[in-house]
């Protein structure tokens, strides 16, 4: 069921876009640059390349993925510490509850992604002097399906952690993995014995995020396959973890 | 006024014991202690007169190998230690015991200064523990993080002379002092730094009267805000003179100018201000007469 308070948070999409992006509004002389490019800076805090930027930008560039969640991140969680004996002595199969919830959670970030990307390019067809191209709206369309998953795993697996140590908890466990693997991925080169194997720098979700972080390989059709296999694990995982859960589950909210 | 003494004692304890609080000086022990022993590993074997000086190692300078790293989680860990302690009494529903027992009004009142406390105390402890550590372990080369103190270019970085960029404020703040004494410069630092945690750890307390569901939603606030003057600082780039709107370049050692120190005061005054009329207004709302 759709409710208030989760349409509100996905709406706030769009005057945190509207403020950070607002350089494009200023600025009075639009660009020549091709809208395909400035697009991609203004996703990723103007600098697309890997090896030219640091994990500050980097992390800079992810906020909107962050904000999600935390406004998300106890969706299925709060469901099951507020009213699981209430779901699970009505509902047969648990899993299904769970997949079904993981879909609507999908929903809420299709729509969020949809809002946060589409206000972006928006702002950039309006900045620049060019017209639309189809290889604008080939990386428009490649960028919200890479954002759309990894912004959906991330939050399902603080959904799932929480059940064992707390949203908050399970946030920050989240976030710090990120920065590790942000690290990880803009220091690459100085990483011994795999610095000259491409295929681990791909198997790093943050280099999925964005296009030509991974080398190239694949062209983003294997960011999205990966995401995918990722996703479905962890939904398996979650899955299983919810059969062999305690009925009254502890809440761990009242322990931190 | 004992029964203040006696109820910050209690939030004291209570701060003390819970997980959050632990786990925030835990990530920050962890951190310092990464970063100690990460510059013991890549300097041993060196001869003394090339190893580097204790305060350029000191893990709130910006050049150190981790910062970036850890800069990125302050927003979110200076939130947990107490800030969230409000919503946790509600969930567990023992807020009108603790209530009865001190009154309405100390009790928010003792937990801001407890939330101010937690918050100092978590940063100041595990980074103080450093300067000491780095203090026993490196020796005194005379190299600072602007560069060695016989270089061409040192005292061009203190009093900024070779910045290009149009702005008034140039140079590092308190200059004597960094001649002086870089140790000291650092403990000063590190304060200032603590103080400013102490006061966005209130500032997310206060925040928690209004945000009373979900306390994960709780990290936001902090978050944004930093985030909304670090996007504020982008767009200033080309202002004349220009200004430095990132909060915790202000808070932390780095050279880099355009800081005014009259923006960061009112920006630390506004937040404090915000935090104490929410909370006089909480203490307000629940009393009776």
């Amino acid at each position: 069921m759709v409710s208030k308070s989760n349409v509100l948070k996905t709406l706030i999409i769009i005057p945190i876009v509207f403020f950070r992006k607002s350089n494009l509004l200023l600025a009075g002389n639009g660009t020549d640059m091709p809208i395909a490019e400035l697009f991609l800076q203004n996703m990723f805090s103007g600098n697309p390349s890997r090896t030219e930027t640091n994990i500050v930008i980097v992390m800079f560039g992810l906020m909107e993925v962050i904000v999600f969640n935390l406004l998300f991140g106890t969706y299925i969680y709060h469901d099951l510490y507020e009213n699981s004996i209430y779901i699970f002595i009505r509902q047969k199969s648990r899993i299904k509850w769970f997949i079904n919830r993981s879909f609507q959670l999908f929903a809420y970030s299709a729509v969020y992604n949809i809002l946060f990307i589409l206000s972006t390019f928006l702002l950039c067809v309006v900045y620049s002097n060019q017209e639309i191209d189809i290889v604008a709206i080939r990386v428009v369309i490649i960028t919200y399906i890479l954002i759309q998953l990894f912004s959906f795993w991330t939050t399902l697996m603080i959904n799932l952690l929480a059940i064992r140590i707390g949203a908050t908890a399970s946030f920050i466990t989240n976030y710090m993995t990120l920065l590790v693997l942000s690290f990880l991925a803009v220091n690459y080169e100085a990483i011994p014995i795999i610095k000259n194997i491409p295929f681990f720098l791909s198997l790093n979700p943050v280099t999925n995020v964005t296009i030509n972080w991974n080398d190239g390989i694949g062209k983003g059709l294997y960011p999205a396959v990966y995401f995918l296999i990722l996703i479905g694990t962890t939904m398996l995982l979650g899955g299983k973890i919810l059969s062999k859960m305690d009925i009254s589950l502890e809440n761990k909210e009242k322990n931190n | 006024m004992s029964i203040y003494r006696n109820t910050i004692r209690m939030q004291m304890k209570l701060m003390c014991n819970k997980k959050a609080f632990q786990l925030t000086f835990s990530i920050n022990l962890a951190y310092v202690l990464v970063t100690y022993l990460y510059y013991v590993w890549i300097q041993l074997g060196n001869d003394i007169s090339t190893i580097t000086s204790p305060s350029v190692v000191f893990p709130l300078q910006s050049a150190t190998e981790f910062f970036d790293i850890y800069i990125n989680i302050v927003p979110f860990i200076v939130v947990i230690p107490f800030s969230m302690s409000y919503i946790t009494d509600k969930f567990n529903t023992i807020l009108p015991a603790l209530q009865t027992r001190c009154g309405s009004q100390k009790y928010y009142f003792s937990k801001g200064i407890v939330c101010f406390l937690g918050g100092f105390l978590v940063f100041f402890i595990p980074f103080m523990l450093s300067i000491l550590l780095n203090h026993l372990t490196f020796p005194q080369s005379g190299t600072t993080f602007l560069g060695d103190l016989y270089d061409t270019n040192f005292d061009a970085g203190i009093v900024g002379s070779n910045v290009l960029k149009s702005t008034r404020w140039l140079g590092i703040h308190f200059p004597k002092l960094f001649v002086y004494n870089q140790e000291l410069y650092n403990v000063l630092y590190l304060f200032l730094f603590s103080l400013a945690m102490g006061l966005f750890s209130v500032f997310a307390y206060s925040l928690s009267f209004i945000i009373k569901k979900h306390k994960i939603i709780l990290l936001l606030p902090v978050y944004l805000i930093i985030i909304s003057f670090n996007t504020l600082d982008q767009f200033m780039q080309s202002n004349v003179p220009y200004i430095c709107y990132k909060v915790l370049l202000y808070i932390t050692v780095n050279d880099m100018y355009g800081k005014n120190p009259f923006f960061i005061v009112m920006f630390f005054l506004v937040l404090t201000t915000t935090a104490a009329i929410l909370i006089v207004k909480q203490s307000w709302a629940d009393q009776i007469d």
